[in-house]
């Protein structure tokens, strides 16, 4: 008895809750149906209303919208590749050569380095990047970020994991360069743990706010939360419109992460369950 | 010349191939984290606009930060939201996956994969989708409470000294809580069951089992999420801008050290008193860590 009462009451608990952490999601997905003046109306609307195209075309009158959009697929695509391929690449090097001279040691410092914050150093790194011209440009938001020491350590124990060491002795035999180890034979054993990466890379890179606000100037270059967090500080605010913005900026990424959850949950978990 | 095998250089000759593929990494990674975190230290002794060459001032802006009642109110602000945010988050979160993991058994991917759904929508635009929640006139908590109270209840939120901040940790709960409760599910899964059959016959009950048995084979998850939640945390930065519209907040009660940082390198231009800035925040965040991860260690 007590037993079944404990498994309601939790399955009532984990569904109240549920409901809570999905409830802002689907206001929001509700407000941007609705007319500015209906949402400013008491009480605010509860249910999808018929203005989606009208808001559509507020938006779009206020910013250029799909340019904002564009900006973010191209710098998020651009800058989870360059991660997938100086992580995954510096990563086998650690994994393989154990016995290269400052392996240990620099893996030890790449290992601390998870923990610096970023935020430490980011007045010298503006001024990297106006020394490099790279300010009103996207290059400090692809370039930089793809030294990211948790995707290396995370690429080092997939690749210990994946590859057992007996593998690169055959190919060696075999006559295999090791560049070619690396591109044939060790990155179809640990695409899994890549794609983990990618979406992890992307996310980040998506749904990066702080250095996009510190390096863009121009409405044109603005990526997605930029240009949209923009809008509430001009005169007006366009509540639904913003709604609307945001609701097409995460659409995208819930069905990727719907169709891939599996892979990504798993990607989520074994690099720190393991650790 | 024939060289000693086992010498240093002949090992680093017959690695060649180490030093290439963390080439990359390593120039990016010297280039873009590690010089301008020392630089940055440097930077924090001098006065500096970014123009012309920094003038070497000793530790005054270290002093002048200390006396500075804006700077005090920051570090408690974000000593408030990391504290808060971090015990309700993974509170929340270890409820939620110990319920998940021993109570229910139908639809367990489908609530792993639901309370994830925060993670994907950006920090900003969470903020600006409570701002909208929270709003004065149009908010739906308001409205809410206008059912249970004569007249239209419009209560500022978002100007109130005393709910910025919890505003802010709302949204960090909000966001977190999915990510640390699939750590711990799956952290649950990995504890033998025969621990807790064990326990019960010993006649262990929930909270004796969950003291004795679950939280110290947890112990190396917990440590990864509280770290996680640290480094995040002592740095949180776009919640507060966003809530805030960049103000910081009615008499800058929601200013966190992130965004006094932004202030006074990116909209002041001090940036020798910012790099300052940023090594308290470092600092902070070092001892925070090393403190959590002592304490962990000690209870296992």
């Amino acid at each position: 008895m007590e037993k079944i009462a404990s498994k309601y009451i939790s399955y009532l608990f984990v569904i109240m809750l549920m409901s809570l952490f999905i409830f802002p999601l689907i206001w929001m997905f509700i407000l941007s149906t609705n007319s500015k003046t209906d949402i400013y109306s008491f009480p605010p609307p509860l249910l999808p209303g018929a203005e989606l195209l009208t808001n559509f075309e507020n938006l779009l009158a206020q910013i250029p919208f799909f340019m904002n959009l564009w900006n973010s697929v191209y710098v998020a695509t651009s800058n989870a590749l360059l991660i997938l391929f100086v992580c995954s690449f510096a990563a086998y090097g650690f994994a393989r050569f154990t016995n290269a001279p400052g392996n240990r040691a620099i893996f030890l410092l790449v290992i601390a380095s998870i923990m610096v914050p970023p935020l430490a150093g980011i007045i010298p790194w503006f001024m990297e990047m106006k020394w490099l011209g790279w300010i009103d440009t996207h290059w400090p938001l692809i370039i930089p970020t793809a030294a990211y020491p948790f995707g290396v350590f995370w690429m080092y124990q997939y690749i210990k994991q994946a590859v057992p060491d007996e593998l690169y002795e055959a190919c060696k035999i075999d006559g295999a360069s090791d560049f070619r180890i690396y591109i044939q034979m060790v990155i179809p054993l640990i695409r899994p743990g890549l794609g983990a990466l990618a979406i992890l890379s992307f996310l980040n890179s998506w749904q990066n706010f702080q250095l996009p606000l510190i390096i863009l100037n121009t409405t044109e270059k603005f990526t997605i939360p930029l240009a949209l967090t923009n809008l509430t500080t001009q005169s007006g605010t366009d509540v639904a419109g913003i709604m609307l913005g945001t609701s097409i900026s995460v659409l995208p990424i819930f069905i990727a992460f719907i169709l891939a959850s599996r892979h990504f949950i798993e990607g989520l978990t074994s690099g720190s369950v393991k650790s | 010349m024939k060289q000693v095998a086992g010498s240093i250089s002949h090992r680093m000759k017959q690695n060649k191939m180490f030093y290439i593929s963390v080439a990359p990494f390593l120039i990016l990674f010297c280039m873009f984290s590690l010089f301008p975190i020392v630089a940055s230290f440097f930077l924090g002794f001098t006065k500096w606009n970014g123009v012309g060459v920094p003038e070497f001032v000793g530790i005054d802006n270290y002093t002048q930060l200390f006396n500075d009642p804006v700077f005090i109110k920051s570090i408690y602000n974000t000593i408030y939201i990391w504290f808060f945010s971090t015990i309700l988050t993974l509170g929340l979160a270890f409820i939620l996956a110990y319920l998940v993991n021993h109570y229910i058994h139908r639809a367990k991917g489908f609530f792993r994969v639901v309370f994830l759904f925060p993670l994907l929508v950006a920090p900003a635009l969470t903020a600006i989708m409570i701002s909208v929640i929270f709003s004065t006139n149009a908010g739906i908590v308001n409205s809410f409470i206008s059912l249970f109270t004569d007249g239209v209840f419009s209560y500022e939120w978002l100007r109130s000294q005393f709910w910025i901040k919890p505003l802010i940790v709302l949204i960090i709960i909000w966001r977190w809580t999915g990510y640390h409760f699939i750590l711990y599910i799956a952290g649950l899964q990995t504890i033998p069951s025969e621990l807790y059959d064990a326990a019960k016959i010993d006649g262990a009950n929930v909270i004796q089992t969950i003291k004795n048995i679950t939280l110290p084979l947890m112990a190396p998850i917990l440590l990864v999420s509280v770290i996680t939640a640290t480094v995040g945390g002592i740095q949180v930065f776009d919640e507060p801008y966003v809530l805030t519209q960049g103000t910081g907040g009615v008499n800058n009660s929601g200013i966190s050290m992130g965004m006094y940082l932004y202030q006074t390198g990116f909209e002041y231009f001090n940036f020798g008193l910012a790099a300052a800035q940023s090594y308290v925040l470092f600092m902070l965040i070092l001892l925070v860590t090393l403190v959590n991860a002592r304490f962990l260690r000690n209870r296992t």
